[in-house]
């Protein structure tokens, strides 16, 4: 575990910002997603603001570590407490259930109308010694992690016993964080100051006594799941000479995409279940190779210079004869020279049918700055637009993988939502790791996308896999 | 001895290349060759620049490309088509003596000029030599080039004595070979060889690029010799940028001199030069990033637009000079596979 929390400030989080940042550096930003990612695999926070940064940094100078995201929240304002709560939800603390013994000792405690259920409310009316009260009960009760309390300036208020208070009770228990907001400006000055020099952290406003805690709390939990990742798994069944021998031989084509019977042979080497795909260059190498596969077959276009291949009806599924093979290799030709008039066609690629199931995308992008990113998720042709997709940095261990796939939407719909089939999780993850041992062997690899993946209850299957390689290995 | 003429099929097939290539290396073996241009289609011919410089020849260009016709020349009366004739004739026995073999350059291709009684069958049978025929190697159906030329000459009793496909892409090379071999020979064509599209062969470099779109080199000058084989115009969003950037290679990025960061992504990959348009001087943290990648920035004062015009119109084409010498050493392994020693057999 590290000893030492790191927060970072990364500018250029918009697409202007990232341009403004790139130009000024004369190098190219990581994508935000990709400081996100790194920032988590190193445990390290990352602050919003400039104002976050110091909030975070004073809870971490003078606080403890919270045991759980569990905050109770004292206020004797409503407003301020709901907007506390609020943020506390955002910045995803909890708002604990008190233990019913705190709840009754409070009641005995308070005024009839305060509100002793968390956010406790002393109302208006509370002085000095219903705070320091309340914050003992809580501070006790095994239910709370942390504490935020919240004193508006009001007729029976007492700002610095309250304070006094806070500083006693904190130091009676040391073992929970504490933060307080003192909203009242200049009539609160002094016992702001004494709170601060007594190493309680105090802000004028609830958001930033919320944001302060919860930055300890990031910490604990990116320090508790990295300390959970395991290195990542070694397959003995891969081949790598095959991997290196297909890589070569596309280089020496004078490409760096490979085409789909490449791609699928590459994952294929990987022990990555992929239907088996042969690229046909005339119609009579079609008609022969399609005795090896077998009909029904997928028909593709094969080019690459054609990336988006369903758009110009590039794909036909279901291919059952001869006959049908034949018009679908010369209708694919025609739409391609129509669409595509530069284009290089080599022919179609023919795949054997896959049972359909889930459509997941899982791939690898290489970012400039942080190098092999994962990628997970929701896939297909709507990729793109559900956005639902979790991100993770080349290696990946098992754990980090199922993170990664339980941090989607599509992870609820897979585990067999509504009665729909489910999908055969492990495997999933096992193509992740995979696919991250391939990168890791093969750091040439820039890009790799296999979407669709179809999964299914007894395992996966990835139809369409696209790769592109570094030219010469010292590229960048 | 006789010569040898090279003829194609069509134009932009690489054949002022192939004949300097091959002039080249005839002379490698020690054979004093020549070259000679009957017929241009502009002044001053650059072709015949390039191999009177790189085949040392002392002989006038006037003499190396004696006649000038270009297609708004069609027009010509007669009287003057025999005193072309009769000048051509002059330049080729003149240089015919001096050299022990001469390769004969067609102009454009092998049927320019045959409305007029000029075209390469015409001269061909003015002059003493065998016949080469190139043809692009695109795709299957250019092989149908071949079997088309050879009618073209054998109507008027001229044989060709073998042919060339070039510009073959990599990717169908051993097919398109196979193909031709079997395709031709039923054909009674002998195929002497097959040429790749490479781009160390026949792409332009960023040197040829510069000053063929007239731009001003801003940073990155001791790169001017990387090769340019693949346009990119980089409009797409940041976040696409670098999936669209990698799938191409020794790429030349055409883009808005206002979009720094794009150029910058581009950059990041296998780019070998990038061309600012519309005038707009980038920030110096490009220029740094230039020198320090090896990519020449090029700044143009036309727009995205004009600059990609101009490309598609008229594509820059790499040549032979003396200062190529990369490119002269790509060509003479290339020769390592061409068929030729039978033909210099049979001039012989």
């Amino acid at each position: 575990m590290k000893k030492k929390p790191i927060l970072v400030i990364k500018s250029g989080k918009s697409a202007a910002g990232a341009r403004a940042a790139s130009s000024h550096t004369g190098s190219m930003t990581g994508t935000n997603t990709s400081y996100d990612t790194a920032f988590a695999k190193a445990g390290v926070i990352r602050a919003d603001t400039v104002e976050e940064l110091f909030d975070s940094a004073t809870a971490f100078s003078t606080q403890p570590l919270p045991k759980g995201p569990n905050l109770c929240i004292i206020t004797n304002a409503g407003g301020p407490g709901i907007i506390a709560t609020d943020e506390a939800e955002f910045q995803e603390l909890r708002l604990t259930t008190l233990e019913g013994s705190t709840i009754n000792y409070l009641r005995e405690k308070l005024p009839p109308a305060a509100s002793t259920h968390n956010p406790v409310d002393i109302l208006g009316t509370g002085n000095g010694d219903d705070y320091t009260v309340t914050l003992e009960a809580v501070l006790k009760d095994e239910n709370v992690d942390m504490v935020l309390i919240i004193l508006t300036p009001q007729g029976m208020t007492e700002p610095m016993k309250t304070a006094e208070g806070i500083v006693r009770l904190h130091g009676d228990n040391p073992t929970k964080p504490v933060a307080a907001v003192y909203m009242g400006g200049t009539d609160l000055i002094e016992s702001t100051i004494y709170l601060k020099d007594n190493g309680i952290p105090c802000f004028e406003f609830p958001e930033r006594g919320v944001r302060s805690l919860s930055g300890l709390w990031k910490y604990v939990k990116l320090s508790q799941s990295i300390e959970k990742k395991t290195t990542p798994r070694i397959f003995p069944d891969i081949n790598k000479e095959a991997v290196a021998d297909i890589f070569e031989s596309v280089r020496n084509k004078g490409r760096v995409t490979l085409l789909g019977s490449e791609a699928v042979a590459v994952a294929r080497a990987y022990g990555i279940n992929a239907p088996i795909t042969y690229t046909a260059f005339s119609v009579n190498e079609a008609k022969r190779l399609a005795t090896k596969i077998g009909y029904p077959m997928v028909v593709k276009i094969t080019s690459p210079d054609i990336t988006h291949k369903t758009d110009i009806g590039g794909v036909k599924v279901g291919i059952k004869n001869e006959n049908e093979l034949v018009v679908t290799f010369k209708e694919m030709m025609s739409a391609a020279r129509k669409h595509y008039p530069n284009a290089k066609v080599v022919g179609v690629d023919l795949q054997q049918m896959a049972t359909p199931g889930h459509e997941l995308i899982v791939g690898v992008s290489k970012d400039p700055q942080f190098g092999h990113m994962a990628i997970i998720g929701a896939g297909g042709i709507y990729t793109n637009i559900l956005k639902d997709v979790s991100f993770g940095l080349i290696p990946v261990s098992t754990e980090e993988a199922t993170e990664m796939l339980q941090n989607t939407k599509i992870y609820q719909i897979i585990q067999g939502a509504r009665g729909q089939e489910g999908a055969d999780i492990p495997m999933i993850i096992e193509t992740l790791e995979r696919i991250s041992a391939l990168v890791s062997d093969f750091p040439t690899i820039l890009d790799m996308d296999i979407n669709p993946f179809f999964a299914t209850p007894d395992g996966i299957s990835a139809v369409d896999v696209k790769i592109t390689i570094k030219m010469q290995e010292e590229e960048r | 001895m006789k010569n040898i003429y090279v003829t194609s099929s069509h134009e932009r097939v690489g054949k002022s290349t192939f004949c300097l290539a091959l002039a080249l290396r005839l002379k490698k073996e020690g054979i004093n060759v020549g070259y000679f241009k009957p017929i241009s289609d502009q002044d001053e011919d650059s072709d015949s620049l390039h191999a009177k410089n790189l085949l040392k020849m002392e002989d006038d260009l006037t003499v190396i490309n004696p006649v000038t016709i270009s297609q708004w020349e069609y027009d010509i009366e007669s009287k003057e088509i025999k005193s072309h004739l009769k000048k051509i004739k002059k330049s080729y026995n003149l240089l015919d003596k001096k050299y022990d073999l001469l390769i004969i350059e067609d102009c454009r291709s092998m049927g320019y000029l045959s409305s007029i009684s000029l075209s390469s069958r015409e001269l061909i049978k003015e002059l003493d030599c065998e016949v080469i025929m190139l043809v692009s190697g695109l795709d299957e159906t250019h092989l149908d080039q071949f079997v088309l030329g050879e009618s073209f000459f054998n109507d008027v009793g001229i044989s060709v004595y073998g042919g060339i496909l070039t510009l073959v892409p990599l990717e169908i090379i051993e097919r398109i070979k196979e193909l031709a071999e079997k395709r031709l020979s039923e054909h009674g064509i002998k195929l002497m060889g097959v040429i790749p599209e490479k781009g160390d062969l026949t792409a332009p470099n960023v040197e040829e690029l510069c000053s063929s779109i007239g731009g001003r080199v801003l940073s990155g000058s001791s790169f001017m010799d990387n090769i340019v084989e693949d346009y990119l115009v980089a409009a797409m969003e940041m976040d696409n940028a670098l999936k669209f950037f990698r799938r191409s290679i020794n790429k030349a990025v055409i883009v808005g001199g206002d979009r720094p960061a794009l150029a910058i992504a581009a950059m990041e990959t296998n780019t070998s030069a990038i061309i600012l348009t519309g005038g707009i001087l980038p920030p110096t943290t490009v220029l740094a990033t230039s020198e320090d990648r090896g990519i020449p920035v090029l700044l143009v004062s036309e727009d995205t637009y004009s600059v990609v015009q101009k490309l598609t119109q008229a594509p820059v084409q790499g040549v032979l000079t003396v200062t190529q010498t990369d490119r002269i050493e790509e060509w003479d392994k290339i020769f390592n596979s061409i068929d030729y020693k039978g033909l210099i057999e049979k001039l012989s």
